[in-house]
């Protein structure tokens, strides 16, 4: 217990500082890796625990990104907090909305059906030109935060700007971790098991899933909050097909189901993105590759790597297999 | 009392007839076990009371209530619990997880956001009480797929008793055991549902003698015969039934 509070103590310090140790540029990618970690931890959520595999995760997203940037846009008056909450709300109504049907079907078809909802999201951003820009995306202007006692801090500051980003991804992973350990993530985890036997032991499967689908759209609406906010730009490439599979990737490099993973997953992939991408143009090809070798030989991403005791069971597997 | 009735139900697959004009009630507080040839419908008729099924035609009454067409879990939480012929459980969670879900079902904590889980003394404690009580304690933290065939079923059964249900349906609770560990399955069911009501669905005749108090023979998707013990087994069409007499033959 006092190993866990001394280790939690030394991480908030070394974020406090960070921004004080990292050249500019490199703050910018800590901002970005912050709010995808908690696109992909809410994406991790959903598959990972729950077991619904959704192509079409960056519809919430998205969502969260246009509702924040038309919020700033047409009623800049609204407090950032509100503006940043609603973004996480319209994407929670529309996961209610297409989980109500999604959820109805099974593995594949689930899939499917997730990837058609977000293409229905994407074609509403893409043709609605008066109100999203249409594929000319839409700027904004970063709305100030008051504080009470504090007054306004200027959110031109991208110290400002890391502060605040870091305190909401924190506060929201941290609530997504917290509800993994209630009785609630207990009943994703068992309908995920074993939907018929939950279902007679007196489990409303529907409704679970339904409900899970929901809050991680909140989630993934609130890093399309942070991702407007910060970009200051929003277009359709936020809503789209491979925003979805950017948050499939971040998932499984870090290893999914694994809480902690999808965070180390986002690192990776974005600094990894970099990296290749001031090498070549074709970064997108390198990623394919890695990708097909993750799924084939390292289900488990990074954090299974970690895993020592499942790395043991997997070596003395294959020796037994030799035999 | 009557704590289950059914009237006049039928099931139909696509033209075949599984359940026909089916009545039957088990009264409270008894063992009652059906049997039957294979194919006369007893899987089915768990089935459909247990909502997995919706009855062609006919009603359902739990204590009164027409459950009729409800969906498993609403049926699950008026109180009538059932386990499974073929093991059912959650493979990958531990003896300990799979009983607490029921549990955590029973104590109506399923949708709950606020609680952290492993805090609820409530519930450790309820389903300690439950793997001391199915002998399960010394593989608490095995998980399903690791358990041997015995073990897990009785973890099937265990976990359809942790709803704390009013009746249990019980779905050939000692299908594919030994003699021995049959033996041991009919003790450790009667210990730990004593004063419930249960049905059984068995086809081990020494298990369905030595418990039922009450007996319902199905052939062909309806009632043959019911009545205590002795009666069905001296009742010539139950015989005929399972010997293939012919059903008038002069005895």
């Amino acid at each position: 217990m006092k190993a866990k509070i001394v280790a939690l103590a030394a991480c908030a310090a070394l974020l406090i500082l960070l921004p004080y140790v990292l050249p500019f540029t490199h703050l910018n990618m800590v901002i970005e890796i912050a709010f995808f970690s908690l696109f992909a931890v809410s994406y991790n959520m959903l598959f990972g625990y729950g077991g619904l595999l959704s192509f079409g995760h960056a519809a919430y997203f998205g969502i969260g990104a246009y509702t924040v940037a038309i919020l700033a846009k047409h009623y800049a008056g609204l407090p950032l907090p509100l503006t940043l909450l609603f973004g996480g709300i319209a994407s929670g109504l529309g996961g209610v909305l297409a989980g109500a049907f999604c959820v109805r079907l099974k593995g594949g078809y689930f899939a499917l059906l997730t990837m058609a909802f977000n293409q229905f999201f994407f074609a509403i951003a893409l043709k609605s030109r008066s109100l999203t820009g249409g594929d000319d995306g839409m700027s904004l202007k970063r709305p100030d935060l008051y504080l009470p006692g504090l007054g306004a801090v200027a959110m031109n500051n991208i110290l400002h700007v890391y502060y605040l980003v870091m305190f909401v991804v924190i506060l929201c992973i941290s609530v997504q971790w917290y509800l993994s350990k209630t009785p609630f993530g207990n009943s994703v985890r068992a309908v995920k098991e074993n939907d018929e036997r939950a279902g007679f032991i007196g489990y409303n499967t529907y409704l679970t899933k339904v409900a899970l689908y929901a809050s991680c759209s909140f989630f993934a609406g609130i890093a399309g909050s942070l991702f407007a906010f910060f970009q200051q730009f929003v277009a359709t490439s936020s809503i789209d097909a491979a925003m979805s599979m950017q948050a499939v990737f971040m998932t499984f490099i870090g290893g999914v189901g694994s809480f902690f993973g999808p965070i180390l997953g986002a690192g990776v992939y974005l600094y990894f993105t970099d990296w290749v991408s001031r090498i070549t143009d074709r970064w997108e090809f390198v990623l394919g590759v890695l990708f097909v070798l993750l799924v084939m030989y390292a289900r488990t991403g990074l954090m299974g790597f970690a895993d020592i005791d499942r790395i043991k069971r997997a070596l003395s597997i294959r020796k037994e297999g030799n035999r | 009392m009557n704590i289950l009735e059914l009237k006049d139900l039928y099931k139909h697959f696509r033209g075949l007839q599984v359940l026909c004009n089916l009545n039957l009630s088990i009264e409270e507080g008894e063992c009652h076990a059906v049997i039957g040839p294979n194919g006369a419908g007893k899987s089915t008729l768990f089935n459909v009371i247990t909502g997995r099924y919706r009855p062609t035609k006919g009603r359902i009454y739990f204590r009164g209530e027409d459950i009729t067409g409800l969906p498993p879990y609403r049926i699950s939480r008026k109180g009538l619990a059932r386990s499974f012929q073929i093991t059912n459980v959650f493979p990958h969670m531990t003896v300990y997880e799979n009983v607490r879900n029921a549990v955590v079902s029973k104590e109506r904590l399923r949708f709950n956001h606020l609680l952290r889980l492993g805090h609820i003394g409530r519930v450790a404690k309820e389903t300690e009480e439950l793997i001391e009580r199915l002998g399960l304690t010394p593989i608490r933290n095995v998980p399903a797929t690791e358990l041997s065939y015995g073990q897990q079923r009785a973890l099937e059964v265990g976990m359809t008793l942790a709803t704390d249900p009013k009746l249990i349906l019980l779905d050939e609770p000692t299908a594919g055991m030994t003699r021995e560990q049959t033996k041991e399955a009919v003790a450790l069911i009667k210990n730990i549902t004593k004063g419930k009501t249960l049905m059984v669905v068995e086809h081990d005749m020494d298990v369905v003698f030595s418990m039922a108090d009450r007996i319902t023979v199905l052939s062909y998707g309806t009632v043959l015969a019911s009545g205590p013990p002795d009666e069905i087994r001296g009742n010539d069409l139950v015989r005929a039934a399972y010997l293939g007499k012919r059903k008038n033959a002069p005895t």
